[in-house]
């Protein structure tokens, strides 16, 4: 396969995982978080320090990476958690902001607005690494949501009073949800920094968090598979359309407006893929020959 | 039915990896030829004969696809739009001239909107889906480190414009990049140059100098020209910092105020050098301003009004160098807005890939790349150049402009 | 120096202040913060340069239109993005995605017809600077204070010495209860996001005379968000304060601290405001939205 066909493949990878955490934490518990690329980025550089400079496997830099990322959304979930949605957008908003500004200060950890490259790259077959990783963390999503903790965090999501009166912890499921979308991203921003050999804290900035919400605002709030088609779509769209790549964005910006206005569940709503459907989908086509056959 | 299902999608993940997709059709070029307005190529940029438009048909022949890629639709689309246009026009002065190697050239755009992720994108595109045997392109470091592995890993020669990042051409331990090239000088150059300036031609020893923290080129050439000038004699009084995106610099600047330095060093990009010169001469600052290639746009003196009167900045080349007046004539009349200097890199770049080419005889990416890594003599509308081997960095003068009656005057060449 | 830059910052403060004023009116009308607003701000920047630079009319006429021109466009914003949400009580989260989606159709709206140069406004007042001892303040600077001063002084009194300001208040306390008391609740929402939008305008002409006009002009909203936040949401005099105090602060740290690291104090600070104080200094009691 080509190089550019891979590089894309590998591309939609990363983004999927990033998207997976945000679609937990957003369209499961409605928090709305502006600063996941600040865990994107704090999982890259830790995993790009830690397998450039003291030559850490990738596999296990890609997670430290993430388990640190983890760990400080955790810290920032105790603190921010029982805000308002309007100001845990804005804590977290300013969360992703500082850790840019703050990368960019530490030149001789990070490199500063220089960069830090010279990062080995993705071990064996990109894509097969890429693309297995992918696979484990859309497992690992699927099981949270069907489980009990997705049960509980869809509980919070639909009312949370009710929910807090039969008993379940709100604040720690929250705290797990956005903890999971810190280790989510985390994982994509170490692999993002192994593919590309080279980051700088810009491009962990407000625009990629703003695009990791808008895709799962696309895709459907409350829906994984919606989540993933959605950021396939958004990845795969400006290479197909790259003619028109100036009004990409406008074009998204149009698609949300739309979206939460008419179809506030976007793509999938609240479903998930299911095989179901091919059964459905056989049934409506039997019935619709069979009624033009009748004619 | 969950196990089904993971089943179904590893399966189809790892058939989508391991059987690829069909290679599509190389993309319609974008450009016609067209006969070019100007009749001869600039003065020297080439020592082959050129052949008259009634020997060869290069219509009938394969033509020589040559990459583009620049910022084409983001906040810094002026300068890749204008490398583009350059790009445009110089091909088809080319092909009006005999073409390379008696093909004709055509050049292939791609966006990389100034982001390392749509760069790599884009040189992935043009050189697995277009078939070119070189790319020129970009103006940011941050994206040609970046794309610099691949192009080493597909033997497709890579020469950034105006990127000046030392390590687009040699990494961080030291080794060079086989296929990373540069047309223009680097920061650690600009800064020296500037630092000899100010303190020999000038014959200044207090200089202040305001860093833009978050953009690598601004840092990079503040740290050069620092060093450059204690070790002259003179003396930094006071260094501040900011970002871009700030517009109000008054804080810092009055803290260079009070320290009145002889020479305020401002290495940013145009749109924040007027502000600062601006707030800067309000804040009473009265000492010459001096910069690097940031400030090389036409806006910038429409913004910076008469702050910037009586000072100086390094240049990678001049549009009021008077070689550059036919280029930009006929630029001009093609697109009908003045140029910026990346369409002289452009130009540049593809009259010295032609040179390369034609040294070595074939039109093969890996001998092109030995030959322009051979370079001992190149001139263009930028000056005459050579390549170190061992960094692959041009050695050119630095064209210093100052500012006078509101215009862009040319001051002259310095080492 | 401390002085010089305190009115710096009161300087830069004036204008976050201005873009405050709206978030709290908006806020309290909504109970939401309006992420585009910063943009009905740059666009008022683009009406005015538009009418001054390009078609030359004289500079406070173009400021009228730039006003007016915000202010319906933020009209606008409310009755076409966001009514339907309100209508529906969908959550107010909603309202901010659609926010967050009009901001970046906005920026992007100009990038793609104007394009993303910067442009200058010509010069309103020559460029001269008023020297007290040795402190000193822009021509410019002290104008725009004036026009700051002066308009927040009519909407102080437009808010509470008017008939249409007892309305505001009356939607705010409780709209519900407000429209079954018979005040046209959308009218007055409407009204609302004009006045917001029109004041933005007029900060940002301001800030395009100042800086440069350019799409991202927007973004200082975030500075004024956390000022409408330290103020107390919802509240017009914490908005004044709050854009003040921001200003002030912000400056003292660039120029006493470390400019490179002032945005992490500014947010760090918002952080320290929601955890000791959520309500801010004037603001309603913040109870939990259940």
């Amino acid at each position: 396969m080509s190089g550019y066909y891979q590089g894309l493949l590998i591309l939609v990878c990363i983004n999927i995982i990033a998207v997976l955490g945000v679609s937990i934490l957003t369209g499961f518990t409605r928090l709305f978080s502006f600063g996941n690329a600040g865990f994107m980025s704090i999982g890259a550089y830790t995993a790009a320090i830690l397998s450039s400079n003291f030559h850490v496997p990738f596999l296990l830099s890609i997670l430290a990476g993430a388990v640190l990322a983890a760990f400080i959304a955790f810290l920032l979930g105790k603190l921010t958690l029982n805000l308002q949605g309007d100001y845990f957008l804005i804590a977290t908003l300013g969360f992703g902001e500082s850790v840019r500004v703050l990368f960019n200060y530490i030149v001789p950890v990070t490199g500063g607005a220089q960069g830090f490259s010279g990062i080995s790259v993705i071990p064996g077959n990109q894509l097969l690494t890429v693309a297995i990783i992918t696979i484990v963390c859309i497992a690992i999503a699927w099981n949270i949501i069907s489980s009990k903790f997705g049960r509980n965090i869809m509980a919070i999501r639909e009312d949370e009073m009710a929910a807090r009166a039969v008993g379940i912890n709100t604040a720690t499921y929250k705290n797990f949800a956005f903890t999971t979308s810190g280790f989510f991203a985390g994982i994509a921003g170490g692999l993002w920094a192994h593919y590309f050999t080279f980051i700088s804290p810009l491009m962990f900035n407000l625009d990629k968090s703003a695009e990791m919400t808008i895709v799962v605002v696309i895709g459907g709030l409350g829906s994984l598979t919606g989540s993933i088609i959605a950021s396939i779509l958004v990845t795969v769209l400006p290479e197909i359309l790259r003619a028109a790549s100036e009004y990409r964005m406008l074009a998204y910006g149009i698609a949300v407006v739309l979206i939460i206005n008419l179809w506030p569940s976007g793509l999938m709503g609240y479903k998930e893929f299911s095989f179901s459907w091919f059964r459905t989908l056989w049934v409506s086509t039997k019935t619709l020959v069979r009624k033009i056959g009748a004619k | 039915m969950k196990k089904l299902f993971f089943v179904v999608l590893v399966v189809s993940m790892l058939a989508i990896s391991l059987v690829g997709c069909a290679p599509t059709a190389t993309e319609v070029p974008t450009t016609a030829p067209v006969v070019a307005t100007t009749a001869v190529p600039a003065a020297g940029a080439t020592d082959v004969a050129p052949t008259t438009a009634a020997t060869v048909d290069l219509s009938k022949t394969e033509p020589i696809k040559i990459g583009y890629i620049g910022d084409l639709s983001g906040s810094t689309a002026v300068w890749g739009q204008a490398g583009l246009n350059g790009a445009l026009l110089t091909a088809d002065e080319i092909n009006a001239n005999g073409g390379i190697l008696g093909r004709k050239v055509e050049i292939v755009s791609a966006d990389g909107r100034g982001q390392a992720a749509d760069s790599v994108n884009a040189l992935n595109k043009l050189i697995d889906q277009d078939q070119v045997i070189a790319v020129i392109g970009t103006n940011f470091s941050s994206c040609n480190i970046a794309m610099a592995p691949i192009a080493d890993a597909k033997h497709i020669p890579l020469l950034a414009t105006a990127a000046s990042n030392p390590k687009v051409t040699v990494d961080k331990d030291g080794n060079l990049l086989p296929y990373s090239f540069r047309i223009g000088f680097i920061d650690p150059f600009q800064g020296q140059v500037l630092a000899n300036f100010a303190y020999n031609e000038l014959k200044f020893t207090t200089a202040a100098i305001i860093t833009n923290v978050a953009d690598d080129y601004s840092v990079g050439l503040s740290t050069y020209f620092e060093k450059q000038f204690t070790d002259d004699g003179g003396k930094v009084v006071i260094k501040v910092q900011a970002q871009s995106g700030d517009n109000d610099y008054r804080a810092q600047l009055d803290k260079i105020a009070a320290l009145n330095p002889q020479v305020l060093m401002i290495p940013w990009t145009y749109k924040d050098v007027a502000l600062i010169a601006k707030q800067a001469r309000e804040a009473g600052i009265t000492a010459v301003l001096i910069g690097g290639d940031g400030w090389d746009s036409t806006d910038l003196l429409t913004m910076a009004g008469s702050a910037l009167e009586g000072g100086f900045y390094t240049s990678q080349a001049s549009y009021a160098n008077d070689v550059t007046k036919p280029f930009a004539a006929a630029y001009t009349a093609r697109f009908n807005i003045t140029p910026e200097t990346e369409a002289l890199f452009t130009h540049d770049g593809l009259y010295w890939i032609k040179d390369a080419l034609t040294r070595a005889g074939a039109v093969d990416s890996v001998k092109l790349r030995d030959a322009l890594e051979n370079t001992t003599s190149f001139t263009g509308l930028m000056g005459t150049m050579s390549i170190d081997p061992l960094t692959h960095n041009p050695t050119k003068p630095a064209v210093i402009n100052t500012i006078k009656d509101g215009k862009f005057v040319y001051y002259g060449s310095f080492k | 120096m401390f002085l010089q830059q305190l009115i710096n910052g009161i300087s830069v403060g004036g204008i976050y202040a201005m873009i405050s004023i709206g978030y709290a009116l908006i806020y309290s009308l909504l109970g939401f913060s309006n992420w585009a607003h910063g943009d009905v701000a740059m666009i008022g920047a683009y009406i005015g340069f538009l009418f001054f630079a390009t078609a030359k009319l004289p500079f406070p006429i173009a400021l009228i239109i730039a006003i007016v021109g915000a202010g319906l466009l933020s009209l606008l914003n409310e009755r076409i993005a966001y009514r339907r949400i309100r209508k529906n009580n969908s959550p107010t989260m909603f309202l901010m995605i659609a926010a967050m989606g009009v901001s970046i159709i906005l920026q992007n709206f100009i990038t793609v017809t104007v394009g993303p140069k910067f442009l200058t406004y010509p010069d309103v007042v020559p460029v001269s600077t008023f020297k007290i001892g040795t402190l000193h303040i822009g021509v410019l600077d002290a104008l725009s204070l004036v026009v700051v001063l002066l308009s927040i002084i009519l909407l102080i009194y437009l808010l509470n010495k008017t008939r249409f300001g007892l309305a505001i208040k009356a939607c705010a306390s409780n709209i519900a209860v407000a429209s079954v008391l018979g005040i046209n609740v959308d009218a007055y929402v409407m009204l609302v996001f004009f006045l917001a939008g029109s004041y933005a305008g007029l900060a940002g002409v301001l800030l395009g005379l100042k800086y440069t006009v350019y799409p991202q002009l927007g973004n200082v909203s975030l500075k004024a968000f956390i000022a409408s936040v330290f103020g107390g949401l919802g509240s017009v005099p914490g908005a004044i304060i709050g854009g003040l105090f921001i200003g002030i602060m912000e400056g003292m740290i660039t120029a006493f601290v470390s400019p490179g690291l002032r945005d992490i104090f500014t947010f760090s600070f918002l952080i320290i405001i929601l955890l000791i104080r959520p309500s801010g200094l004037f603001g309603k009691n913040v109870s939990q939205k259940a």
